[in-house]
Formats: structure tokens, C-alpha cells, sequence
């Protein structure tokens, strides 16, 4: 949806039509179901909050005053939600794949040729596996930042709104977050160099 | 190699095209002559891509549960304004019942023991939640379209950690969050309610069945005669039941006093 059709819709809505809300949910559910999947870890939480919030952008329509998109509005009301969520559940923090304990590791990293073009759809499929679970094992604000990001694809600012931190804040979590990654992907074995790659292969019998 | 460590912060904003012309060509001629960031680059693009790759897609039923929820409130909506004790059942369809009955159990699964185990991950599950942003103001939902100046930009901005407490009322906030909420009472077509609960009149009120909270085992509780008993509770009780978990609907701030409307069944 363009932002003059959303406009638009949100217009009809306002008006009661209730029915033109459906364009804006289709339009939104696939992201912000994974939004609220990657920050709270299960499916069902993702289900609840995703129909809440879409239920309360819907009942809060009229103070939508439209000064950024109906999807970054919405993706705060998620990400609200998803924080209210945890607290109430008191969910201890993803204690599993942790490699770094130290960020001042991270900037010493040497990644050595991380090429890794995935040929096939099984090593692709691997590849968004072995990154989802990565993505899981960051740290908190690392994986909310870079969850935020990568399905959303806000900006720098509307992040920082989101969020409620500053800009500069935004880049340097965001960037720390993608090195730490980087190296969990790395540690696990997902990025190898070119040669260790082939032999991992023969040695898995892959030819 | 020395420098790289300046070029490697910048590699992320590269990525999101968060750099300046100028910054961009700097980075670009680094990358020129650096293999190792080339690398990194290219590990970093990697997983952007499939990142943005390994989204699922919701559940089909997902939209149609959301616009059950959205057109169930619009009707209720529309029927509210008018003051009317809701003492019998009001005939509405039996998904609309549940998720009518389901507004109580948002926020207070002990109520009735439910907590989000019990749903099993292949279904959608129906529910219907009351609250609405703190910064509505006026009766009912579509009934009146005033836009609430509570001098924040979104209705989003409800939501902030401090905002919520202040849509509980924990906090003063603006005049608006005394109507949010209200929706929860407003939306029962099979509750039995004691006539008409001016809800203005309270700081806050809870609808509560089944068990009743440890909090108010010693208070005194005045027979409805309809099944339903009302007990007053000061606003410090009431807080603490929200603390717990307890749905209310918020009234006047600036009330002393709450109200607790307890059926057993």
C-alpha cells in the first residue's frame, strides 16, 4: 500500500467502515507476527499480541494523527506489548547459545573469507535456520534491535521512536548487534572459510 | 588494518543506507582495498538476506480472528452512548460470546486457570481484547470521533513503559486515560450487570468471577441480588489488583474509591 492509499483506508475506517480495516491487516500481518515471534520466542504469544494490537490500532485509529506510517505506529504497539508481555511472564533471558561473554571480543573478530552464497534452496534453508537461531541467542537488546530492523526495515529514526532510544544509540547497538552475530555464525560453524567448507563437505559425504 | 575498526561500525549503517554520499564513497574506496572487510560485508549482507528471508508467514486464520475482533467492537460500538442496564443475554453469536466473555479473562488468566499453555499452537485463539489506547477519549469507539489532544504524537505513545502504568491509572496522566478501558464493560452481551455502573463515579471497576482475590477475602460485600455482589475497595487495593493482573475498567482519577463487582459462577 502506497502511503496516499493508506491514508485513504484509514480515512474509511474512521468513518466506521470496519471492513476497510482488513486491507491494513493484510498488508501488516506477516510482519508484525514476526516481530512479535522473534521477541517472544513462541508462537502462541506472537498470535495474542498480533491480534491485540491490531485490535487496538483499530479502536486507537482516531488518534493515528498519521505523522509516520500506520506500520511503524503499529510496530511500537507490538513491541509494547511484547515488553508488557515478558514482564509479566518474567521470562529469564535466552541463556543458550551465548558463545561471547565479552563485547571487546567482538571488535578483535577477524572474519576470514565469510563468502557463503548458499547454492540450493536445502542450503538456503539452512542458512535462514542457522540465522534465526543465531538471531535467538543474541542478547536481548542486540536481538529487539536487530529483529526491528531486519522485518521491519524501519529507519534509524522510527527505531530510535520505537524504542525510545536515541539515534546514535540505534546505530551502535545495531551494529554491534550484527557483529555479534556474525560471530555466533561463525563460532557454530555456519560461516566457514571457502576451503573448510569444501572439506567439511567431502568429509560429510556431500562430494 | 588499523583503521578498520572505524570502517567496520560504518559497515552496518552502509548496509541500511544510512550513510552520506561522502561517507558512502569513503567506505566504498576502504572496501576497495580491504579484503577482510570485504568479508565481513559480505557476511553481514548474508545475513541480512536471510533474515529477511526466513520470515513465516501467520497463520491463515490469523486476519479473519483480527477482523472478527474489529467487527465485534464496531457493533458494540455502535450500541454504546446509551445508558442501559444489560440484565439479560443479549443474542449474539457464539464466537462473539466467547470472545465477549474472553475480555474479562485478558490480564487475569487465574481467574479461570488459563494461562497460554492451554492453547495448542495450531489453532488461532479467539480472543477479544478491551483496552483501548489511553489517549481515547469520549463514549464508546466509532460512537464519537474526537481525536484526544493529550499532546503526544501517536496513540502509540501509549504505550510506553511509563504510559501503560498510566493507562492503569497508576499514574496522572491526561484527562484521556480516564476512558480507556471503559470498552471492557461496555462490550458484555451475556454478563449480567448490577444496572447501571456509572463507572465515572470509581476510580476504577473490576468485573471478577470464580475465585475471589486473597485481597479482598475481608471485605464487606454488598448483595446485588442478582448473582453478583459489589464490594468498595480504596484506590490502593485497586491498584494492587491491577499489579496482580486484574482487567479493570478505569474511571475518574480522581475518585477515592473503587468498585469490585463479584459473581461466583
Amino acid at each position: 500500500m502506497t502511503p496516499s492509499e493508506e491514508r485513504a483506508v484509514i480515512e474509511k475506517v474512521r468513518r466506521g467502515d470496519a471492513d476497510a480495516f482488513e486491507a491494513l491487516v493484510l498488508d501488516n500481518q506477516k510482519k508484525v507476527y514476526n516481530l512479535a515471534l522473534k521477541l517472544t520466542g513462541n508462537e502462541n504469544d506472537a498470535l495474542d499480541i498480533s491480534q491485540e494490537a491490531f485490535l487496538r490500532a483499530y479502536t486507537g485509529l482516531k488518534s493515528f494523527r498519521g505523522e509516520s506510517r500506520f506500520s511503524v505506529w503499529l510496530y511500537r504497539l507490538v513491541y509494547n506489548l511484547c515488553i508488557d508481555d515478558s514482564r509479566k511472564k518474567q521470562r529469564a533471558q535466552a541463556s543458550s547459545l551465548t558463545y561471547i561473554d565479552e563485547e571487546g571480543e567482538c571488535s578483535e573478530l577477524e572474519i576470514h573469507d565469510m563468502r557463503y552464497e548458499p547454492a540450493g534452496e536445502a542450503e538456503k534453508r539452512e542458512l535462514r535456520q542457522a540465522v534465526s537461531a543465531g538471531v535467538d541467542a543474541l542478547p536481548t537488546k542486540y536481538r529487539e534491535i536487530l529483529v526491528m530492523r531486519e522485518i521491519t526495515g524501519m529507519s534509524y529514526e522510527d527505531i530510535s521512536r520505537t524504542l525510545s532510544i536515541s539515534e546514535g544509540t540505534v546505530k551502535s547497538r545495531l551494529s554491534r548487534a550484527r557483529q555479534r552475530l556474525a560471530l555466533i555464525l561463525m563460532r557454530n560453524g555456519t560461516f566457514l572459510c571457502d576451503n573448510r567448507r569444501k572439506n567439511l563437505r567431502e568429509v560429510e559425504g556431500h562430494g | 588494518m588499523a583503521d578498520c575498526g572505524k570502517y567496520r561500525q560504518m559497515m552496518s549503517f552502509y548496509i541500511d543506507k544510512e550513510l552520506s554520499a561522502k561517507e558512502n564513497a569513503l567506505f566504498q574506496r576502504h572496501l576497495n582495498g580491504c579484503a577482510s572487510c570485504r568479508a565481513r560485508l559480505a557476511a553481514y549482507e548474508t545475513i541480512s538476506k536471510a533474515a529477511a528471508e526466513a520470515l513465516e508467514e501467520p497463520p491463515a486464520e490469523l486476519s479473519d480472528q483480527i477482523m472478527k475482533n474489529v467487527r465485534f467492537f464496531a457493533v458494540q460500538a455502535s450500541k454504546t452512548g446509551k445508558k442501559r442496564p444489560i440484565l439479560k443475554p443479549v443474542l449474539i453469536s457464539s464466537a462473539a460470546a466467547a470472545a465477549c466473555l474472553a475480555l474479562v479473562f485478558f490480564g487475569a488468566p487465574q481467574l479461570f486457570n488459563l494461562g497460554g499453555s492451554s492453547k495448542t499452537a495450531s489453532s488461532v485463539p479467539e480472543r477479544a481484547y478491551a483496552s483501548a489506547p489511553a489517549s481515547e477519549a469520549g463514549d464508546g469507539l466509532n460512537a464519537s470521533i474526537k481525536s484526544a489532544d493529550t499532546g503526544e504524537t501517536e496513540g502509540a505513545e501509549a504505550y510506553d513503559t511509563a504510559s501503560s502504568e498510566a493507562m492503569m491509572g497508576l499514574k496522572d496522566d491526561s484527562e484521556a486515560t480516564q476512558n480507556s478501558d471503559r470498552q471492557s464493560a461496555e462490550g458484555y452481551g451475556t454478563q449480567a450487570m448490577s444496572g447501571d455502573t456509572d463507572y465515572k463515579a470509581y476510580y476504577a471497576t473490576f468485573i471478577i468471577k470464580g475465585q475471589l482475590p486473597e485481597l479482598l477475602k475481608d471485605s464487606a460485600m454488598k448483595d446485588n441480588g442478582d448473582g453478583t455482589y459489589s464490594i468498595e475497595i480504596s484506590v490502593q487495593t485497586a491498584q494492587r489488583l491491577i499489579k496482580d493482573g486484574y482487567t479493570a475498567v478505569m474511571g475518574g482519577k480522581n475518585m477515592e474509591k473503587a468498585l469490585v463487582i463479584y459473581s461466583a459462577e
